[in-house]
């Protein structure tokens, strides 16, 4: 930023070479600088909006660059959650103890889904594993068959409506409404100790970090190629050799993995799950962001969430009829106005600076060129 | 034997109240693509009206009356509203309707807890409703079968006006070409803003008859929304007769289910099955057209 | 090499005597002049022709490369695709959809190296029979390309097994570029484990259709704003480069100018030398063109094989065109 005026044609030049780099290092000394700003109230807020960040990076490829827009991932999310709710539930339990709201149903025997998230290595994995396995069956059965568009989105709303009405219907085992809560610790580290709530945002900030690089590289790759003309020309990539389905359920699984992840860092974060997170509306919510922030962009999604998220907890409190007019509003304004979001405006910085430079239109045109030539090389 | 019979009575009975509550849904859908998260709170707008004209008028049966008239006029102009300022300039991406709809749902949703007030409210209905019937010796709410006969009626007249009037040929006539349509005079706008209304106003009619089973309140239409939709995906596009026959299965499967479990099981197998079934018969679903991909 | 120097050679002796001439002759100084002038225009002239020499040589030089570039560009045509044994067979291909028979009982062989032209009238079942060969709509009855059963198969399976084909509408992804919607119909051989890695590059196949389809300049375009002709190409280009041997085109002309039409028939006719090529095509002119054979076909059934001209002296063929086409 503070380059000399004379170089700053040689550092642009740097910067867009290797501006994933660059972004990724920018990104990392925010992450590290935030707690220093933040308190550890706000950081937990912070953390919370990352976790809804994960599922946006997940949206935004398998709907922005896949096309399949799912109004289910609430249910992933859930997936990955209660699997965490209940490995620190297990946590606090000695042996052959059972969670209160079990005894409270006179259950003295843990169930036996229950036992599977005991150890913490399995626990971990699960929280991506179960969502992804789910997504991908579901996928092959409903991708498999040709289903999509329309289709899709309502199978998926109707999958999380059914997850969350089953997860309130087995009160025995999951808690039903109330959902799982009051956890003292996140393997083996106290929640109540602010280091580690700023440990749980660090890992929050660096899953989100991870997960962008992923779609990054996944959308530089052939894959990208091949997700975006799934996305466009459906039957047209069966005559190219390829298999949509596959292809589809790759990136939902993806996306399921994501959002299980965002929900298992959500339950140490907020110390509460419940069916009331996950249901069919705040499944749709989860898309806000992405909508907002432009579902085709790498970042917009995340950025989007973060936006949405904090407006969220400014307003909802202090005037909860008014927000809800006002997400409602975004819904309609946004889809139907501005379709890519802030992505809309991705254009205008590069105009803009085109339009300060001025007589600097060839050196951009050379620049292009030279390019060109490096994508020939 | 015996416990059939009422198995089967309550099946038919939910399936009566899924094609009440899917059957303008399919007409929008499945004419126009549009998928429309706001039914659901079109048929709240209904219920609403329930209520208000049960509180105003004293008659409870003129009450009912009235308010499957001015119910289906009510939705049927929120439906109208919606189409003229938003749907209509999406027509090309019909995917997108579904989350702006969304936002109309929770707009709605909050003008209805601005109004009546977060708890749920009954609209009284007519004597005659409230007090069972006995068919063949069982005994069985007179509401439901109410709405049972409603929803047959309601079928019947919107099959009439799909298949003998001059409009519904026109409805029929741009869901088949919309280029064709206009070619031979039609304009197509109208036709959409009509099918519009019908499908919303129906909406509102179902609000009206299942304010007699369930309190209102404003996420009344949430109950049914996601039911409804997954009877218009099991019934295929732009089937009335599928509608119908999705409705009475999906109905009497979860009656079947429900009994010896619960009914959160019951609506996951509800979805299992349509899922399964879309193994079977993904043709009603899919439609490749060879000669233009698109 | 060796001509030019023996020019230089004689240019340089020249210059020497000239002088020597000039130092003895001293005293008569016109004849000296004279002879000087003399000199320097044989000079000038000398270096006139060693210019025009190396200008020549430098043209036989271009002229070569010129075409080597050109038999470069024609051997990808030539040397691809297979051999005589590479043909399509079908028998007794029977289509229903909800009890109207579209395709009814049909033979078809297309040998190697053939250019045959499916028409007949709208609704005569020349587009359900690529459907049908393409794993599109389910058939009956047999289809075979070098002994390989198609029918029954997947459609992307098909592809693997040589079979390629474009659609009345051009389908290629829009938002993708020329390169990268070439890129997509080489790609379905990659490994699992190359499909995320970056493609880097054009590759020599890619470029070489690139060259042949003349897309070369729009490589870097995104297929979306191409002309209508230039994505029929690029639809062409995919077939090519995805190694189709059987190569399957519906009404790729539809909507062409005549310009357009007379090179994408001269591309077709080449890309037929080495594969086996069926157009459907509604353009009669574009037929008696190009066709190496045709088929008529009405209701589902062969009504008349043969040469181009042996289909135009068909009386049944001329009936069914003149009774059922107006």
């Amino acid at each position: 930023m503070n380059a000399p005026t004379t170089s700053s044609g040689v550092a642009g030049a740097f910067i867009s070479k290797y501006r994933a780099w660059f972004g990724t290092a920018v990104t990392i000394v925010l992450i590290f600088l935030m707690p220093a700003v933040l308190s550890t109230y706000s950081l937990g807020l912070l953390a919370k909006y990352l976790c809804y960040a994960m599922v946006a990076v997940g949206i935004g490829l398998a709907w922005g660059q896949g096309g399949m827009l799912t109004l289910g991932q609430g249910m992933f999310f859930g997936l990955g959650a209660y699997v965490m709710a209940i490995h620190l539930k297990l946590e606090e339990l000695g042996p052959g103890e059972v969670p209160d709201f079990m005894a409270q149903y006179g259950i003295t025997q843990l169930p036996g889904f229950w036992e599977l998230f005991r150890n913490p290595v399995i626990a971990a994995i699960s929280v991506a594993v179960v969502p992804g396995v789910i997504a991908a069956i579901l996928g092959i059965l409903v991708f498999g068959r040709g289903v999509r568009g329309a289709y899709f989105a309502i199978l998926s709303q109707a999958l999380v409506a059914a997850f969350s009405v089953l997860l309130i219907g087995q009160s025995k085992t999951t808690g039903g409404a109330n959902g799982l809560s009051d956890f003292s610790g996140f393997f083996g580290y106290d929640l109540t100790d602010p280091a580690n709530k700023t440990m749980i945002y660090f890992i929050c900030a660096f899953l989100t970090l991870g997960m962008v690089l992923i779609v990054r590289w996944i959308r530089g790759s052939f894959m990208g190629e091949l997700i975006i003309g799934v996305r466009d020309q459906e039957n047209r990539m069966k005559f190219l050799g390829y298999n949509p389905a596959s292809i589809k359920v790759f990136a939902f699984s993806l996306a399921a993995m994501f959002a299980g992840i965002g929900g298992a860092m959500f339950v140490p974060v907020v110390g509460i799950i419940s069916p009331s997170d996950i249901g069919v509306t705040p499944s749709i919510l989860m898309l806000a962001g992405v909508v907002i922030g432009g579902r085709t962009t790498l970042l917009g999604p995340v950025i989007g969430t973060l936006l949405v998220r904090f407006a969220e907890t400014q307003l909802s409190d202090a005037y909860p009829s008014a927000w809800t007019y006002i997400e409602g509003l975004m819904f309609i304004l946004v889809i139907a106005f501005a379709p890519m979001g802030l992505g809309q405006f991705k254009g205008v910085w590069p105009w803009l600076v085109e339009k300060i430079k001025g007589g600097s239109v060839g050196a951009t045109a050379a620049g292009a060129a030279g390019q060109a030539k490096a994508v020939e090389a | 034997m015996n416990m059939l019979f009422p198995q089967i009575v309550a099946g038919l009975s939910n399936g009566s109240i899924l094609l009440l509550a899917a059957l303008g849904l399919s007409l929008t859908f499945g004419q126009m693509g549009v998928i429309n998260n706001a039914h659901g709170e079109f048929m709240m707008a209904g219920a609403y009206t329930a209520y208000v004209m049960s509180s105003v008028i004293g008659s409870k049966t003129v009450a009912l009356a009235v308010a499957l008239v001015v119910g289906f006029v009510v939705s049927g102009l929120l439906g109208l509203l919606l189409d003229v300022l938003l749907l209509e300039r999406m027509r090309e991406r019909p995917l997108d309707t579904l989350l702006v709809t969304f936002g109309v749902s929770l707009v709605l949703q909050q003008v209805a807890r601005d109004i009546f007030g977060a708890t749920g409210v009954y609209a009284q209905a007519p004597a005659g409703l409230t007090q069972p019937v006995t068919i063949f010796g069982y005994s069985f709410p007179a509401a439901r079968l109410f709405i049972f006969i409603l929803a047959v009626v309601c079928v019947a007249a919107l099959y009439a006006v799909l298949k003998l009037t001059p409009l519904g040929r026109q409805i029929r006539a741009t869901s088949e070409s919309r280029e064709l349509a206009e070619v031979s005079g039609i304009s197509t706008k109208a036709v959409d803003h009509v099918t519009f209304f019908i499908g919303s106003g129906i909406a509102g009619v179902a609000g009206v008859a299942l304010s007699l089973l369930n309190s209102i309140s404003y996420n009344f239409g949430t109950t049914f929304i996601v039911q409804a939709f997954l009877v218009v995906v099991a019934g295929g596009v732009g089937q009335l007769k599928g509608a119908v026959i999705a409705s009475f299965v999906l109905g009497l499967c979860q009656s079947a289910v429900e009994l010896p479990t619960s009914s959160s099981i019951a609506q996951m197998s509800v979805f299992l099955i349509v899922v399964v079934f879309l193994q079977f018969r993904p043709q009603g679903l899919v439609s490749i057209r060879s000669r233009n991909l698109a | 090499m060796s001509a030019n120097d023996i020019n230089g050679g004689n240019v340089s002796d020249n210059d020497k005597e000239t002088t020597v001439t000039e130092n003895t002759t001293n005293d008569d100084a016109l004849d000296a002049a004279q002879l000087r002038e003399e000199a320097r225009q044989m000079r000038d002239e000398a270096r006139r022709m060693r210019d025009e020499v190396s200008r020549m040589k430098d043209e036989i030089v271009s002229e070569r490369k010129r075409m080597e570039d050109l038999k470069d560009e024609l051997s990808v045509l030539d040397d691809r695709g297979g051999q005589w044994s590479d043909y399509l067979e079908v028998k007794g291909l029977h289509v229903e959809f909800d009890g109207f028979v579209a395709v009814k009982n049909l033979d078809l062989t297309v040998e190697h190296g053939d250019l045959r032209f499916l028409i007949g009238p709208n609704g005569a079942g020349k587009t359900t029979i690529i459907d049908a060969i393409t794993g599109l709509t389910p058939a009956t009855g047999s289809a075979t390309f070098r002994g390989e059963q198609l029918l029954g198969k997947k459609p992307n399976d098909i592809v693997k097994l040589g079979v390629g084909r474009t659609f009345q509408t051009a389908s290629v992804v829009e938002e993708l570029s020329v390169l990268e919607n070439l890129q997509l119909a080489e790609g379905f051989r990659k490994k699992t484990s190359d499909l995320f890695k970056k493609v880097k590059g054009v590759s020599q196949n890619i470029q070489y259709m690139l060259d042949v389809t003349g897309l070369t300049a729009d490589a870097y375009k995104p297929a979306g704003i191409l002309p209508h002709g230039k994505k029929q190409w690029l639809e062409i280009g995919m077939l090519l480069v995805q190694d189709a041997h059987l190569l399957l085109l519906d009404e790729p002309v539809a909507g062409m100018t005549p310009e357009e039409r007379q090179q994408t028939g001269e591309l077709l006719k080449r890309c037929s030398r080495n594969r086996t090529v069926i157009i459907v095509e509604h353009d009669m002119d574009f037929m008696r063109q190009f066709a190496d054979s045709v088929t008529v076909l009405n209701q589902g059934e062969v009504l008349a094989e043969g040469s181009v001209e042996e289909i135009q002296n068909n009386d049944e063929v001329v009936r069914i065109y003149l009774g059922g086409g107006e």
